[in-house]
């Protein structure tokens, strides 16, 4: 039961302490403007190279933008514990692991998923570009699959602040480079074969592949299988996560260095 | 002409509260004070935490606004002529903040110089006097984010006094030091009033004050409470006696017991060390001793003693009114 | 002034040096902006066109590091308690802000130098400079419109924490209001007049005109008066937004 509170309310009460996106001028304009014009710009950016249509843009940027709130939200749910020196209070204390930082997973699942929601209905609203009522639950749980996965890369940098000051500086390259190497903007026959082949095992590939299949007419049978392969992505970013969040916690213990955070 | 005059100054802070439904919180920081203090002069502000002291500072160095009221520094408003009078005073805070951490000392001293315009001709000459007053000469080329805190705040110092103020603000300038630092800061402060400069201190360290001010007000909860030489301040309890008791295990039952003892008008309790230090005043005198011994049967007491009253206990006195 | 103005400009780059995550993070877009810019237009364009891209890519790098460094360098005056120190000193705001400003916008040489390195090694996109002295005065021009532009922005996060806010949200809609890697023939038309006003327009303009042996002086021009229009606009709103901190006790963040 404490592990149940710990991982629901605790895992939103950290969200809400570590973070500044509560206040809705940083809500408004690193999560939802700031995505809106981005996706407008590439889907400009688009139509100049002539590579792919409007909607190619709009899906892959609105994914980046559920990315970036999982990827920064759940570095932060660690990364802000040691800025503010919590991170021993949470360790030194009997709380489940998993609930603890699991919990957190939560929250930034919930928030990628809003934020990649209104990107892509504010862009395509303020394009006037018509988005496809029929597929969209299709593509909703392609979306859900890779903010899971994005939660669960974001596991693995909040691990490292154990280790690193600048958790920031990760997420902020990881998301850069996710432009690129997810086929978000540059379609992913593009890219040389040593990405493409890292493309595979990236969060948002797979869930932007479906998503792009289903706006184009596929049914939500054929893209089962991206669905499921980007799920299977986060599972392994959170099994890999959790297995550095208990390394790097049993080797500061070792060390004695757990006060130094 | 007094260097620095306060005259029925007030500020109110006005914040929102509440997410959904907003609302506008006000608190009054500062309420109608007014005080001078005198060219020359070492002046202390006292007050507990929250008190108005950092917010007065603030006023007089032209960084925040007054409400209503006038100030005047040197004969400037902070208000209609800032530059008038930031040429003219330094300001000096407490704690680790206020430098930049990634360069060195020098580097520090060179570009807050620079903005106080310090002349060319002067700056290095000025920098190494600085260095050697607050005993950092060597190790001006550190980064500052190598410093010790009390390293840091004798930098502060020496920050502050740069362009050779006439006026220097000095924000509980001993915060957070270690017994031998806050020493060394205080005779460097010494030093400074010897030599003429004019003077505001705040501090909740009642020692500090009674060892370097000449005069000192009291502020609590945005109000002046009282105004004086520190003799003076003590004057106002010497009709009391204070009984100081060492314990250990004092529980709250005891310590309620002893306050509604008769006779007893304050209780203040410190903790040192592992043990409870109860300061008890008294106008008893030492007949309330065997009461207090009673009153304290369950604890374990090492020592009694009973004092003359010091500006400490005037002070707790006058912040403990209502 | 001059001499306080210096003496800021070497402080703030020499924390900017001195940070690993400031050095780091700016490897990273400069190679996003320009490899997606190579890698959409593609073997089809021609080498100017990839290269009058990847111009586009540094001033779109310049505008951010300025945009993005000028809230960060404010809120980090704020954490470091300097900020008070600076508002508090008798020269004026404008002289000691401003440097913050250009400190960034010239870190948008190692911007231009990365972006421009990594066309050559990664998409072997040849260095195609015709005219080496506009370039060169477009280049500091360009550097000072931005960086002016950059100091009426930080104006506001003087008074407004939240301001960064905003100034995070305003690196695209200038990209795109500027053209910037993207024609105007695909933008809509009332574009083309507010991008008049925007610095990273005749920025841009200016290097790949200078790039192009063609006639830059003439934006390098629009740069230098736009520096000084931005400089005009920004020195009544600091005085502004400083009395208006000063009332609201916003200078500080507890």
């Amino acid at each position: 039961m404490n592990s149940l509170r710990v991982f629901f309310i605790g895992g939103l009460t950290s969200y809400r302490a570590l973070f500044n996106w509560l206040n809705p001028w940083a809500f408004l304009s690193i999560l939802v403007a700031y995505p809106v014009f981005q996706t407008i710009y590439f889907i400009y950016l688009g139509r100049t190279a002539n590579t792919a249509n409007d909607t190619f843009f709009l899906i892959g940027n609105a994914f980046v933008a559920a990315a970036v709130a999982g990827l920064f939200g759940m570095g932060q749910s660690i990364g802000g514990e040691r800025r503010y020196q919590t991170l021993p209070m949470l360790l030194a204390s009997p709380a489940n692991r998993l609930a603890l930082f699991l919990g957190r997973a939560l929250p930034a699942i919930v928030n990628g998923f809003i934020v990649a929601v209104l990107s892509y209905v504010l862009a395509a609203a303020m394009l006037h570009l018509h988005v496809p009522a029929t597929r969209l639950g299709g593509i909703g749980l392609a979306l859900l699959a890779s903010c899971f996965a994005c939660a669960g890369l974001g596991l693995c940098i909040g691990s490292l602040a154990f280790r690193a000051r600048s958790i920031g500086l990760f997420a902020d390259t990881i998301s850069g480079v996710f432009l690129i190497i997810t086929g978000a903007n540059v379609p992913l026959d593009r890219l040389p074969d040593s990405l493409q082949t890292l493309a595979d095992y990236v969060p948002l590939t797979h869930g932007i592949h479906a998503a792009r299949a289903l706006a184009a007419g596929a049914t939500l049978g054929a893209t089962l299988p991206s669905i499921g392969t980007e799920a299977l992505v986060g599972l392994a970013y959170f099994t890999v996560g959790l297995a550095m969040l208990h390394y790097f916690e049993r080797s500061a213990r070792h060390a004695g260095s757990l006060d130094r955070f | 002409m007094s260097a620095v005059v306060v005259d029925s100054v007030s500020r109110v802070f006005r914040s929102r509260q509440g997410s959904l439904r907003r609302r506008v919180a006000e608190v009054e920081a500062l309420q109608d004070v007014s005080f001078a203090v005198r060219p020359g002069e070492l002046f202390g502000l006292l007050g507990p935490n929250g008190a108005g002291k950092t917010t007065t500072i603030k006023i007089l160095t032209t960084l925040l606004l007054p409400s209503s009221g006038t100030v005047r520094v040197l004969g400037f408003d902070p208000v209609r002529t800032p530059n008038e009078v930031r040429s003219r005073v330094g300001y000096v805070f407490g704690g680790d903040r206020g430098l930049y951490d990634r360069l060195s000392a020098l580097d520090n001293l060179r570009y807050f110089a620079d903005v106080y315009r310090v002349p060319a001709r002067r700056k290095a000459t000025r920098i190494a006097e600085l260095l050697d007053l607050v005993g950092l000469k060597g190790r001006e080329r550190d980064r500052v984010e190598t410093y010790s805190r009390g390293m840091r705040q004798r930098l502060h110092i020496a920050r502050g006094l740069l362009h050779d103020p006439a006026v220097i603000f000095l924000d509980e300038p001993t915060i957070g030091l270690d017994p031998v630092g806050a020493r060394e800061l205080r005779e460097t402060v010494a030093t400074l009033r010897d030599s003429g400069k004019t003077i505001l201190l705040t501090t909740h360290y009642m020692f500090e004050a009674d060892e370097l001010c000449g005069r000192v007000a009291v502020i609590n909860k945005g109000r002046i409470v009282a105004e004086g030489t520190p003799a003076s301040l003590k004057a106002l309890v010497t009709d009391r006696t204070v009984i100081e008791v060492v314990a250990f295990n004092v529980s709250d039952a005891a310590l309620t017991a002893v306050r509604v003892l008769d006779g007893v008008e304050s209780v203040a309790v410190e903790a040192d060390d592992q043990a409870q230090v109860l300061s008890v005043r008294s106008a008893r005198g030492v007949a309330l001793i065997q009461p207090l011994l009673g009153a304290l049967t369950e604890a374990h007491v090492t020592s009694v003693t009973a004092r003359e009253p010091t500006l400490e206990d005037a002070y707790v006195q006058l912040v403990s009114e209502p | 002034m001059i001499r306080a103005f210096a003496s800021g400009l070497r402080v703030d780059l020499l924390q900017l040096v001195r940070s690993p995550f400031d050095m780091v993070g700016m490897l990273v877009w400069p190679v996003v902006f320009a490899s997606i810019a190579y890698l959409l237009l593609g073997s089809a364009s021609g080498g100017r066109t990839l290269f009058s891209a990847s111009l586009g890519a540094a001033v779109m790098i310049m505008w951010g590091w300025v945009i993005l460094g000028a809230g960060f360098a404010l809120d980090n005056q704020r954490e470091l308690g300097t900020l008070e120190l600076i508002v508090g000193a008798p020269t004026p705001l404008v002289v000691l802000l401003s440097p913050v400003m250009i400190a960034r916008a010239i870190f948008g040489i190692y911007g231009l130098l990365l972006t421009l390195a990594w066309g050559r090694v990664a998409f072997g996109i040849p260095l195609l400079i015709d005219d080496w002295a506009a370039f060169v005065a477009a280049v500091v021009g360009c550097i000072l419109a931005i960086g002016t532009l950059g100091l009426i922005a930080a104006s506001t996060f003087v008074l407004y924490r939240a301001a960064f806010y905003l100034g995070v949200s305003l690196q695209y809609p200038v990209y795109i209001a500027c053209g910037l890697i993207l024609p105007f023939s695909v933008l809509p038309a009332w574009l083309g007049p507010v991008s008049w006003f925007l610095a990273p327009t005749w920025g841009f303009r200016a290097l790949a005109e200078a790039a192009a042996g063609q006639t830059p002086w003439p934006d390098i021009g629009m740069c230098f008066a736009l520096s000084v229009v931005y400089l005009l606009i920004a020195i009544p709103c600091l005085a502004v937004f400083e009395h208006l901190a000063r009332d609201r006790a916003t200078l500080k963040l507890a």
